[in-house]
């Protein structure tokens, strides 16, 4: 069984900005959106074949609806809630405003979910020979998407190290 | 170059505090201080990963990153290599 991938809207925007979406469709993995992530992306759904579009109910939606009132974007909260509700450690998110808010968060919870970014992606595509090295689309991908100095670049550039590039 | 700036009344206070503390003139004070402040943008704006590199690696901490570079910049490393890392450790764990 494949493994089912939480996934933002931010990371999905950025790899669509690198041209790189057509990979998506050949990992081993789901890839899942809630609702709310697929209108952010709109057309960018019909691109990626193995993308499900989860709808959030009952409990999940007031959690999500909660993370919302901690000041916590749409998609955002409802891919964490997603998160508790399958019981996945982590979701795949680049948003700058996500990571200082789960950094500066007293919430226990939210503070246990892992924020994995594009750079997961570029990991992947590299061990599948999909891509020759990763530095030059991070260096893309960070330009493109304005992430300079920000979060978001320390964060994918620290992952790609620590994982050996 | 003579400049004309208009300050606040609380700005102009802590600039003759300070120059009166440290015993130099305002002039000397400004000047000072747009060096210093042109010194952290220049690192940031040139060399961030470079900074980034030195903090994960254990040569620098918390407290001199935001001695080098400007807070936001010196927020950023910390906060981003401390998501980096814990990826790293959850990417490890669904690769083996």
């Amino acid at each position: 069984m494949l493994e089912d991938l939480i996934v933002d809207s931010s990371t999905l925007i950025s790899l669509e900005k690198a041209n790189l979406l057509n990979y998506l469709s050949k990992i081993n993995y789901n890839i899942l959106v809630p609702q709310s992530v697929a209108v952010e992306i709109g057309d960018i759904c019909r691109l990626i074949k193995n993308l499900k579009i989860v709808e959030l109910k009952g409990r999940t939606l007031k959690i999500s609806k909660d993370l919302m009132d901690l000041s916590i974007g749409s998609g955002e909260s409802d891919c964490v809630a997603l998160a508790f509700r399958l019981k996945k450690s982590f979701v795949i998110c680049d948003d700058r405003k996500l990571l200082r808010q789960i950094f500066f968060s007293s919430n226990r919870g939210l503070r246990k979910i892992k924020i994995l970014g594009f750079g997961f992606f570029l990991h992947v595509f590299r061990r599948e020979n999909f891509i020759s090295d990763v530095w030059d689309i991070f260096h893309l991908i960070i330009e493109k998407n304005n992430w300079e100095r920000s979060e978001v670049q320390v964060a994918n550039y620290s992952f790609l190290k620590e994982m050996g590039y | 170059m003579e400049i004309n700036v208009s300050l606040s009344e609380e700005s102009m206070d802590r600039i003759n505090e300070l120059a009166g503390a440290l015993k130099i003139s305002r002039s000397k004070l400004i000047r000072r201080a747009i060096k210093d402040f042109y010194l952290k943008e220049k690192r940031a704006r040139e060399n961030l990963l470079f900074f980034v590199d030195l903090y994960r690696n254990g040569v620098i901490g918390k407290e001199m990153l935001f001695v080098l570079l400007p807070r936001d910049d010196a927020e950023a490393v910390v906060i981003g290599s401390k998501f980096g890392k814990e990826a790293a450790e959850v990417v490890r764990g669904l690769d083996s």
